[in-house]
């Protein structure tokens, strides 16, 4: 009954195809580690969002959008929980990112043939930077309203068409409900849409070359007489039941921040947020949330409000061109010289040490020291194209090894 | 555990700093406890005889409010709901906006989520704070909100309390320390014995705070000082529990699903060990 199904199916609909291409006979490398539960986790995170934001826009709206958020936390069954979800799945989904992202430069998962997965993923960070942005408004609390305000404001730092941009941003003379509306629209339709293809294209074009390792070992290079990769196992059942134990673990910690913790210390849900959005009461300190502090240093750290914000432009522009900044042909940085792990040790510690001054108040010592991270955060990429001429690197095994 | 470390250092950011907030003087932790009914009924009675008048808490049901301090709407009705306001309506002020306008210069906030906004200790604090100020339009200022518009409501209960001989003397010797440092030509050693002399004092005023010292009784209340900061604590739990109505139950629910996880943690790490026997 069910074969006949199947063979009525597939004669129509590439069905027992895609499951064999993608799922059964797709073969992974069998020395995947746990940095690897990252990419499946942001998938997890996207379903996340997508469904809770669906019961959100159930019983949001964008006329009265400080009293209706109240009115799903209160009022709605179980309203708490969906919001609770939708928010910490907001920073949580920069957390998995941020490793997934790590785990990519790690591992030289980059380099080809891989460019355009990590192109793709570039673009679906930048599209999860305006969704997060975007959603932030929508509670109209004060920390919504004076963090768009400053962004907005950045584009009319812009030479000659910033002010007429910044105003055909806002569609309205300051920022205002007109905002918020069109913000709305773009974050629960336009981009959710873009991102779940930009996920799809990531996807396709990682099937097609193979998944990269921590090794940086090329498994299709070692096939046996039957064309499968020595090293390489099917990503179903194997991949699919070790990614259960990385769900089930994501979610104790994801699930223990929603239930006792969905503020974070004010880190995910900022207290100011609490108070309706008040276009004549600046709060004394304006922070965003956490996932941006690292770019907002580095705005921060630019004297002139455009070159700064063009500085935070370009460190996103650079992420781009990684794959062509850094020329070394050994992958993983399992068989790269020292020089190379000090660089890039320091530059996690740079990134984070941009992160925590980003919410913190200015001083002297912050800016500074803020604007050493920040030409050190340059510089990483810079010397990224110039090490291959020092580096010293060890030999990359023939096939996977078991650490 | 190399990979762990770095794992655990990108978290750092969200975890490292605690969140912002000033220092207030007085600055006691409240101490509440959002389990005890008894409290939270006490607490919704003194907002309800004190505060609705002018503060409305626009998003706060009474219904809700009897269901989660377990009160009959009998209760509720014959005890909290003033004028002609229904069971199932929220709470709103008594006073007109426009003419508070009028009178204060501001209308009174919402503070359905003050606690969440300020913290709770923030307003414990406050209510505990006002002082006898002769220059202020009610005729009380407050030491967590300087310049505050709003009158000692609970003046009645409190009585009324002036700053003491030593934390005027230590105010003084602030606005001295701070009239040298805004002075741009002072001497570096003049600075530098300022900056002493505010530290000093700061300290000292910490010390005052955490005493009990800042204040002086000048006209006794209903209440002892004891009675009061216990009521202070009931609102403050009360508001707290306004704020965020579902804390109590998200916590009972959380820790179901994480038991849950857990059992689930463990079968699914024997199904992955099971699959992966053959992998070599």
């Amino acid at each position: 009954m069910l074969k006949n199904f199947m063979t009525w199916l597939d004669a129509r609909f590439p069905a027992t195809k895609v499951w064999n291409e993608h799922l059964a006979e797709y073969y992974a490398p069998k020395n995947f580690n746990f940095w690897y539960f990252f990419g499946s986790l942001a998938m997890l995170v996207l379903v996340n969002q997508l469904l809770t934001g669906i019961w959100l826009t159930m019983f949001y709206s964008p006329s009265e959008p400080f009293a209706s958020v109240e009115y799903i936390m209160r009022d709605v069954e179980m309203g708490w929980l969906i919001r609770y979800l939708h928010s910490t799945g907001a920073s949580a989904f920069f957390v998995v990112v941020y490793l997934h992202m790590f785990r990519g430069i790690m591992y030289g998962s980059y380099k080809k043939p891989r460019e355009l997965i990590w192109i793709f993923g570039m673009i679906i960070f930048v599209l999860l930077m305006a969704e997060a942005f975007m959603g932030y408004l929508l509670p109209w609390g004060q920390m919504s309203f004076w963090g768009a305000q400053v962004i907005v404001n950045l584009f009319g730092t812009i030479p000659v068409v910033g002010p007429d941009l910044v105003e055909w941003i806002r569609g309205d003379f300051t920022l205002s409900l007109a905002t918020l509306n069109r913000f709305f629209a773009l974050h629960v339709v336009a981009v959710p849409l873009a991102l779940v293809a930009m996920v799809f294209l990531h996807l396709v074009a990682l099937h097609k070359v193979g998944s990269n390792n921590p090794d940086g070992v090329e498994i299709k290079d070692k096939k046996d007489e039957n064309g499968i990769p020595l090293d390489g196992i099917p990503f179903h059942p194997y991949y699919t039941v070790k990614d259960i134990v990385g769900v089930v673990v994501f979610m104790m910690i994801f699930l223990g921040i929603v239930f006792f913790a969905p503020d974070f210390g004010g880190y995910f849900l900022e207290r100011p947020n609490y108070e309706p959005a008040n276009p004549l009461k600046t709060p004394p300190h304006i922070a965003p949330v956490w996932y941006f502090t690292p770019f907002y240093t580095m705005l921060r750290a630019v004297p002139h409000p455009f070159y700064g914000f063009m500085v935070m432009a370009l460190a996103i522009v650079i992420l781009f061109l990684l794959p062509w900044l850094d020329r070394q042909k050994v992958k993983s940085i399992r068989y790269r010289g020292a020089s190379y792990k000090i660089l890039l040790a320091l530059f996690v510690i740079a990134f984070i040490i941009l992160g925590i001054l980003g919410v913190i108040p200015v001083t002297d010592f912050t800016k500074w020291l803020g604007r050493v991270c920040t030409v050190y955060y340059f510089f990483f990429f810079i010397a990224l194209w110039f090490l291959p001429k020092f580096e010293k690197t060890k030999p990359v095994p023939e096939r996977v090894t078991d650490k | 555990m190399k990979k762990l470390i770095t794992a655990i250092l990108f978290l750092l950011p969200v975890s490292v700093f605690a969140a912002g907030g000033g220092t207030t003087y007085p600055n006691e932790p409240a101490n509440i406890d959002l389990t005890d009914k008894t409290s939270l009924q006490n607490g919704a009675k003194l907002y309800v005889n004190y505060c609705l008048g002018c503060h409305s808490m626009e998003y706060v049901r009474y219904s809700r409010i009897a269901q989660d301090l377990e009160l009959t709407e009998e209760q509720t009705v014959n005890n909290l709901i003033l004028g002609d306001r229904q069971f199932g309506d929220t709470m709103d002020k008594s006073m007109n906006g426009e003419l508070a306008k009028k009178w204060f210069g501001v209308d009174p906030l919402d503070l359905s989520l003050v606690a969440r906004v300020r913290g709770e200790d923030w307003v414990y604090n406050y209510l505990r704070s006002f002082y006898v100020d002769p220059s202020r339009p009610f005729g009380v200022n407050n030491t967590v909100f300087p310049e505050v518009g709003m009158p000692h409501v609970l003046a009645d209960l409190q009585g009324l309390q002036a700053k003491s001989d030593a934390l005027l003397s230590v105010e003084e010797q602030i606005a001295e320390a701070k009239a040298v440092l805004n002075d741009s030509e002072a001497s570096d050693q003049a600075i530098a014995e300022a900056e002493e002399k505010q530290h000093k004092a700061e300290a000292e005023m910490a010390k005052l705070a955490a005493e009990g010292q800042m204040f002086v009784q000048i006209k006794e209340g209903q209440m002892t000082a004891e009675e009061y900061d216990e009521n202070i604590r009931d609102l403050t739990a009360f508001m707290a529990y306004t704020a965020n109505p579902v804390k109590l139950e998200s916590k009972r629910m959380g820790v179901w699903v994480l038991m849950f996880l857990f059992v689930l943690l463990i079968l699914a790490y024997f199904l992955k060990k099971e699959f992966w026997k053959d992998v070599h």
